[in-house]
């Protein structure tokens, strides 16, 4: 039977028929099910995770910044120094090597982002046109949305393999 | 155009072009390497050591560079000893060959196209790029501060050409007089006295610095080849040790001695070796002072990169009469010590 994601729905924990709750089954369908329910998960417990780290304050400098607060004798200023020459076209020829290192990143993102998508075409079609299912038992957690999929891929696009 | 990027660990932002007119594509100040496509896995590499050079630099510690490599996965590095005027044989398998690709374990090495690969896995010494980077000849990189290197990369491209000749838009800008801006020289020794980490990691930025420095490019080994700027898209690096890798004369003497060129500045990446020596049957011995009689090629310029150190200065330069000279020290990082 041709069915349409409003036709759907989990009952008695987790069976999934339709409306007249008659169980149904697509094989691929369940199991981009249980994948898109392990990549939500896995993106919503490495939100917040910090899989960098950061260096170590050093001892040595922490001294060095105290004596130099407290022992340093500085110059008393009697004419102000003169204003920094700016340099705004060194700094516009930056800004616009910088801009383009963030257009890049994000480029690589989308590219990585849509590819790794390409596995939940079948999905995106359920929501857009249905699917056929046979008449079996099966039993989801839930049924996972590809707006969910695609948040919680394009929050961990760089921890994904 | 693409990033270069590892499956190691996070390289330094550099970009990776392959044609002369990417150059257009990429703002002032982002670093990029032009190679041939065929070698971006080598071009990769050598970033990925500098990475790890750098942070072993950064530690403060004394440290054994071969076994950080071993220790990050590079199983295939290979001591390369390296014999006055014999190319080493080399145990390699016949794994990943392809499949048109003809094996032939009688042959040296250097005879087969595998070479340059093969090579690159040298692991007796390593070639410190920092080095290279202070010349500000061509968009650096820094493995920690993208930000630092757009700004030193802005920098020289303005004091890189006294001409302010732009190559990005093929004009020349800011002279009042129009004339063509002065080429460079950069010359390769590969014959076998070289380790083959220089060698290769020489010839893997080949392309790049003379793209990037406006220079045209002699690689030496059992024959003499000049490379024009214009015409270097025909360098193939992969065979390059086809040439043989004893030393040479004749092709160079013929080279220096047939036509006047004239050359701002010329880099020489070498060791003792030198044209003045009679190599082959045919050659005779020729001093450095009738050398440089019989060579018409104008240097202003000579920066030489010597193996062994500054006492010397790199073998095929020996012939040039430069107005300065600069002796660059301490780029080989000899492994085996």
């Amino acid at each position: 039977m041709f069915l349409k994601s409003k036709d759907l729905k989990l009952v008695n924990g987790g069976y999934l028929v339709t409306k007249d709750d008659t169980p149904v089954f697509n094989e691929e369908f369940v199991s981009l099910q249980q994948h898109a329910e392990y990549i939500i998960t896995f993106a919503k417990l490495a939100k917040g995770k910090d899989f960098v780290g950061k260096p170590a304050d050093s001892i040595e400098s922490l001294q060095t910044q105290v004596k130099e607060l407290l022992y340093s004798t500085k110059n008393t200023v009697f004419i102000a120094s003169p204003t920094v020459v700016g340099r705004p076209v060194t700094e516009s020829l930056k800004l616009e090597a910088l801009a383009f290192l963030d257009f890049q990143d994000s480029l690589s993102d989308t590219t990585k982002i849509n590819a790794f998508l390409q596995q939940f075409k079948l999905l995106a079609e359920f929501e857009e046109f249905g699917l056929f299912f046979t008449e079996d038992v099966v039993k989801l957690n839930r049924i996972y949305t590809m707006k969910e999929v695609i948040n919680a891929v394009t929050s961990t696009i760089k921890l994904l393999n | 155009m693409e990033l270069l990027t590892s499956k190691k660990f996070i390289l330094p932002k550099v970009f990776f072009i392959t044609e002369r007119s990417e150059i257009k594509d990429i703002p002032i100040g982002i670093p990029f390497i032009i190679g041939s496509l065929s070698i971006k896995n080598v071009l990769i590499r050598v970033l990925e050591y500098e990475v790890l050079y750098q942070r072993a630099l950064l530690s403060g510690y004394p440290f054994n560079f071969k076994q950080i490599l071993l220790d990050n996965g590079y199983l295939d590095i290979k001591d390369l000893d390296y014999t006055f005027g014999t190319a080493p044989r080399i145990e390699f398998s016949s794994e990943n060959y392809l499949e048109n690709e003809e094996l032939d374990l009688s042959k040296p090495l250097y005879e087969c196209n595998r070479a340059f690969t093969e090579y690159v896995k040298d692991s007796s010494c390593y070639v410190d790029i920092e080095k290279l980077k202070q010349l500000n000849v061509f968009p650096i990189w820094l493995t920690d501060n993208i930000e630092k290197a757009i700004t030193t990369n802005i920098h020289n491209y303005a004091s890189f050409d006294y001409n302010l000749y732009n190559k990005k838009l093929e004009g020349v800008y800011g002279a009042l007089e129009l004339k063509s801006p002065g080429k460079n020289l950069i010359i390769i020794d590969i014959s076998s006295s070289i380790p083959k980490a220089v060698s290769t990691t020489c010839l893997a930025l080949a392309k790049n610095l003379s793209e990037s420095f406006y220079a045209d490019l002699l690689i030496t080994g059992s024959k003499s080849i000049l490379y024009h700027y214009e015409n270097i898209y025909e360098l193939n690096v992969e065979t390059i040790y086809e040439m043989g890798m004893n030393n040479d004369q004749s092709y160079f003497k013929k080279l220096l001695t047939s036509e006047e060129k004239i050359y701002n500045t010329a880099i020489v990446f070498g060791d003792n070796d030198h044209p003045g020596h009679a190599w082959s049957g045919r050659d005779k011995k020729i001093s450095d002072t009738d050398g440089k009689k019989l060579c018409k090629w104008k240097i202003d310029k000579l920066i030489s990169f010597h193996t062994k150190g500054t006492d010397d200065l790199a073998g095929y330069s020996r012939w040039f009469s430069p107005k300065q000279e600069e002796r660059v020290s301490d780029w080989v990082k000899y492994l085996n010590k």
